[in-house]
Order: structure tokens, then sequence, then C-alpha cells
């Protein structure tokens, strides 16, 4: 998996490309966390074009960074998504918390 | 020749000689072969079993060739004394199956129909029921050792030789659900730790650290996890073994299962594992888990 972040004045460009598995799960949570030390970020986009499965664990992460982002009253969207992620994610129901474009 | 009468083939080759052998003939043919005469001999045949003696480069090629283009046959090689270290570790790599060495002068037709014995006998374990393989493998890895990410390709890598799953999302959801499994049994199971520790902080950093300290500790890490797979005709079972404490899986299960879970950091493997396969069997006070997968009755039109 790689991963980049990307700062475009108050909002942020999350690219994930390939599978988030156990072994990157870390490598996602440093990402985050360099994401959410940017207090003038108060969008943040995810492009997960060539991810087709994540693990629960990292859907986890999503989650709570989705949480942060709403605690801080901003958003966070996930603009591109493979075919196989959007079938995952709407068949453990991810689509009703996260928006999903 | 009707082919319920055909129960497996084996092919070996070398130096140009392919060895066909059916129960109903009794009797290994040899006859000067290429990789295109064995293809239009075969048609689409049920089963193979293969027995190759590779002493070239080419013959391991030739031999590549036919495995990319039958999948499902339960593959061996017959490997030339001299090439043994080499070509071992080769084929393994390569993920065969079958594993032979012929005797020094062995005939190669002697050596397939030593290893046809070892079939009838059940010495080998891969062996053929009805026109596709019959498989039983086991697994065991410490925790500290096993690597989930590989074994789940592993698993998933026999789950689709069995047409249980395909190539591309399909088996990335399979290989997914097993790769949840696995870490159930390894940080639930045998390190113990608890998914409430995931809720403490945002990117789950303290569960992260609480795992890395019980892996360097003896009494967690030196558990095993053990894996039996087990695929016939229609049905696939993998079986995943901890030696961790027992837990209250009808209440993990439940909890799955609560629309709250959608929200939380955690608890959303067993939704991963269900997208794939039908069951879900817990047993030894939730110490082995098996997930069974059906095959889907094939439409002929």
């Amino acid at each position: 998996m790689m991963i980049s972040t990307q700062q475009l004045e108050d909002s942020a460009v999350v690219t994930i490309e390939g599978n988030i598995d156990s072994e990157s799960g870390h490598d996602l949570s440093v990402a985050l966390m360099k994401v959410m030390e940017w207090e003038d970020v108060q969008h943040v986009d995810f492009d997960l074009a060539t991810v087709n499965t994540v693990t629960s664990a990292a859907i986890g992460k999503l989650i709570n960074f989705y949480k942060f982002m709403e605690q801080k009253c901003g958003t966070m969207s996930i603009s591109a998504i493979s075919e196989g992620l959007r079938k995952q994610f709407r068949e453990i129901h991810l689509d009703r918390i996260i928006p999903i474009k | 020749m009707k082919r319920e009468e055909i129960p497996f083939y084996v092919y070996g080759f070398s130096d140009g000689e392919v060895g066909l052998f059916s129960r109903g003939m009794r009797q290994l043919q040899v006859i000067p072969v290429t990789t295109l005469t064995i293809r239009s001999w075969l048609g689409k045949p049920d089963v193979s079993v293969c027995a190759v003696r590779i002493s070239s480069e080419e013959d391991l090629n030739l031999f590549r060739q036919l495995r990319v283009e039958y999948p499902m046959h339960s593959w061996g090689a017959c490997v030339d004394p001299g090439h043994t270290s080499f070509l071992s570790q080769l084929l393994c790599r390569e993920g065969f199956v079958l594993f032979l060495h012929p005797l020094e002068k062995e005939s190669l037709s002697i050596a397939i129909q030593r290893l046809l014995g070892n079939i009838f006998k059940g010495r080998i374990q891969a062996s053929v029921h009805r026109g596709l393989r019959v498989m039983h493998q086991s697994y065991r890895w410490k925790t500290d050792e096993i690597e989930v990410q590989a074994v789940a390709q592993l698993i998933a890598g026999q789950l689709e030789m069995g047409e249980f799953c395909f190539q591309g999302r399909d088996k990335d959801a399979a290989v997914l659900a097993i790769e949840e499994a696995l870490i159930n049994a390894v940080e639930h199971g045998n390190l113990e730790l608890d998914s409430a520790l995931k809720e403490q902080d945002i990117m789950g950093l303290a569960y992260e650290a609480e795992k890395t300290r019980r892996l360097l500790d003896k009494m967690y890490s030196a558990r095993r996890v053990s894996i039996e797979l087990s695929i016939d005709r229609d049905k696939a079972a993998c079986t995943i073994m901890n030696e961790g404490p027992e837990f209250d899986f009808e209440a993990e299960l439940d909890r799955a299962d609560a629309v709250e879970c959608l929200e939380k950091a955690s608890g959303k493997g067993i939704f991963l594992i269900k997208r794939v396969f039908d069951r879900i069997i817990y047993s030894d006070g939730g110490k082995s888990v098996t997930l069974v997968k059906h095959k889907k009755p094939e439409v002929f039109l």
C-alpha cells in the first residue's frame, strides 16, 4: 500500500494506492495523524480508486478519523472509490456513516 | 472411453516423452510429446495428477505452462538426484502440492507408479475424487512468526484452485475475510487483546503498543495458530484454532450484528467474514472457528 497526503489551504487530500491489509494499518495511522495535526484543514477527501479491500481495523481508523473531523466541525468524504470497495462499504453499511460521492 | 472411467491421469515427461496412466489402463504409456500434443490429447480432463521429472530448464518451463493451463490438477514433481536442492527450493516456492524424489536410476515410469501407489494407499494427502481434487492441508505457526497477510493469500489461493473464489475482487474479499479470522485468532485469541483498547485513542495506538509488548512476552507469543483446510467438490472448510482462553463467542456474534457496532472502531471483522463465507462455526469455547463455503450449483444451458 502507498499513501500520500496533500494540504490545499483549508482542505486536504489523502490518496491510497493498493489494498489496506494488516501490514499497512500502521502506515495509515501515521498518515492520518499527520493530517490531524493540520489545524487549518476543514475538509479531508479520500481517493481510494485503487483500493479493493480494507481490513476491519483500518475501517475503524477511518470511522474514528471521521468522528475527529466532526468534532472540529469539519467534514470528510470519499470522492474516488473502486467498485470492489464501494461494495464492501455498502455491505457493512459504512456508506451510511461516511459520505461517498 | 467415457470420462468417468478415467478417475485421473498421471503425466510425466522428460527428454521429450510423456507418460499417461489411468486406472482403466493400469499401465503407463510413454509417447513422444510436446505441450501442444498434451493439450490436444487432454481436451479438458476433469482431473490429472502430474508427476514430472525435471532435469532441465526446458522441462520446468513446460511444466509451468501446463500448470497454468490446468490449475485444478494436483501437481507433483520428480526431481532428479543431483538437482534436488536447487529444484526443491524452486518448486516449493512455486507451490507444488506433491513431491517425489525418484531413487537413483529409477525410471520415470517406475517413479510415477510409485507416486500412484502412494496416492492409492493414502500416503499422499492430495488425491482425486469425482473429477475434483480433495485436499486436506494443515498449517501451524507460533504467534510471533505468523505472517497474517501471506497466510491469508495462501489459503485464498487454495480456495481459488478449488474454484470457491475467483481471481479479482472475489479473491480479494476472500483474502480479507481469512485475514480477519487470523487477526482474531492472533490478537484476541493468543495475545488476549481487548477490542476496547482500540477505543482509547483515535488511531488505536494504545492497542498497537500493547500488541507489540505481548508479542515480546513468551507467555503469549509461544502460543500457536493452527489451520486445517479441507476442500472437496462442493465445500471448503477452513478451521483456525488459537491457544488463548475461551471467550463468549455468542455475545461476539450478537455484538457484530448490532446496529450500534457500525459506528465503533472495532467489531467489523465478522461482517467481512460473513460477506464471503456461508457459515461461521465456533467450537472449543470459541478457540476454534470454522469458515465454510459451499460451491454454488453450476447452471447448464
